[in-house]
């Protein structure tokens, strides 16, 4: 038997070094598995971006809120993502169709379109800009907003990487 | 003299550095270093415990609900925690809505029969960081939908301004 009257085997290991040496196998496997995939490859750390967030079709409260400023977190307000820089302002314009069959813009009652820059800081790889939350930010997408004052979302209008 | 016994026995047993311990100290430390990682910025973090006040909107309820509030209630702010506060002002108008004219093409502000929009202001403790205000487990941000529950009423609205 392979397994000494010491319960070791081959007189140097025995099962609890064997134990542990599966573990840290386990553990190293995991962390290959979770970073080694083609996203996080040639990540390139600690990039600063600025982007452009236009949120749609808001009340003045949420106008008011996002004027505020401050750091922009994730939804659990644990880790801080960016930093709000400037907000523009614009009446909505909404389009509609109207009964004679027209498309039009028109512009609804207190109603107002806000420009939110951010500067993110997270990560840079070959195809994509992800977040401290590991979540990946690009034009076209959909992106939460929380700071201490406000939650909502807008649509990533740029992205340009900050010097 | 049993414990005697067994520093000595301790004392003489010659103990030997492996590479397994080595592997332990290693599986160990990084355990600490992915912990500290995970909370490490949450036990660092500076929070103040402050009374701030904040406006709740209720939209196109029916009036009953209004007038079963009252100021000096006192609410709880979520579903599950007894954490709440004190209602310090309720205003209250007919509600109106935003509707389409299709055949003018443009929107108005239309009045909604039997029912009123109410702005009921609370005051509660809450912690207060640079990132979040929060009272129990329910963040106070403008424009998330809180709970609002006192005695013999229950209702929800958006939180729309915040007076720290």
């Amino acid at each position: 038997m392979i397994i000494d009257k010491n319960g070791k085997i081959g007189g140097k290991f025995s099962v609890v070094d064997l134990a542990v040496i599966l573990l840290v196998v386990l553990v190293l496997a995991g962390i290959a598995i979770r970073y080694g995939s083609k996203i996080t490859t040639a990540v390139e750390s600690k990039t600063r971006f600025e982007c452009v967030i236009r949120v749609n079709s808001v009340r003045e409260y949420t106008v008011d809120a996002l004027k505020k400023g401050g750091k922009l977190t994730d939804k659990k307000s644990e880790k801080i993502l960016g930093e709000i820089k400037n907000v523009e302002v614009e009446p909505h314009k909404s389009q509609v169709t109207t009964a004679d069959g027209q498309i039009k813009f028109v512009v609804p009652p207190e109603r107002y379109n806000c420009y939110v820059t951010v500067e993110f800081t997270g990560k840079e790889s070959d195809q994509s800009y992800i977040l401290s939350d590991s979540n990946e930010l690009s034009v076209g997408s959909v992106s939460e907003i929380y700071t201490k004052y406000v939650k909502t979302s807008g649509d990533v209008l740029s992205i340009d990487v900050v010097d | 003299m049993l414990w005697k016994g067994m520093i000595i026995n301790m004392a003489n047993k010659k103990t030997k550095w492996t590479i397994i311990d080595t592997i332990i100290v290693l599986v160990v430390l990084a355990a600490l270093a992915v912990v500290f990682v995970k909370f490490g910025p949450n036990l660092t973090k500076k929070a103040s415990n402050e009374k701030v006040s904040f406006t709740v909107m209720l939209q196109s309820r029916e009036p009953e609900l209004v007038e079963a509030m009252a100021v000096g209630d006192s609410v709880t702010l979520s579903l599950t925690e007894k954490d709440g506060g004190v209602i310090t002002d309720i205003q209250s108008e007919p509600a109106t809505q935003l509707s389409f004219n299709s055949i003018e093409g443009e929107y108005t502000n239309e009045t909604v029969d039997s029912r009123v929009d109410a702005y009921v202001t609370i005051e509660a403790d809450c912690e207060v960081t640079d990132e979040y205000i929060k009272t129990g487990d329910t963040l106070i941000k403008v424009g998330v939908d809180i709970p609002v529950r006192g005695k013999g009423y229950a209702t929800s609205g958006y939180v729309i301004k915040i007076n720290e």
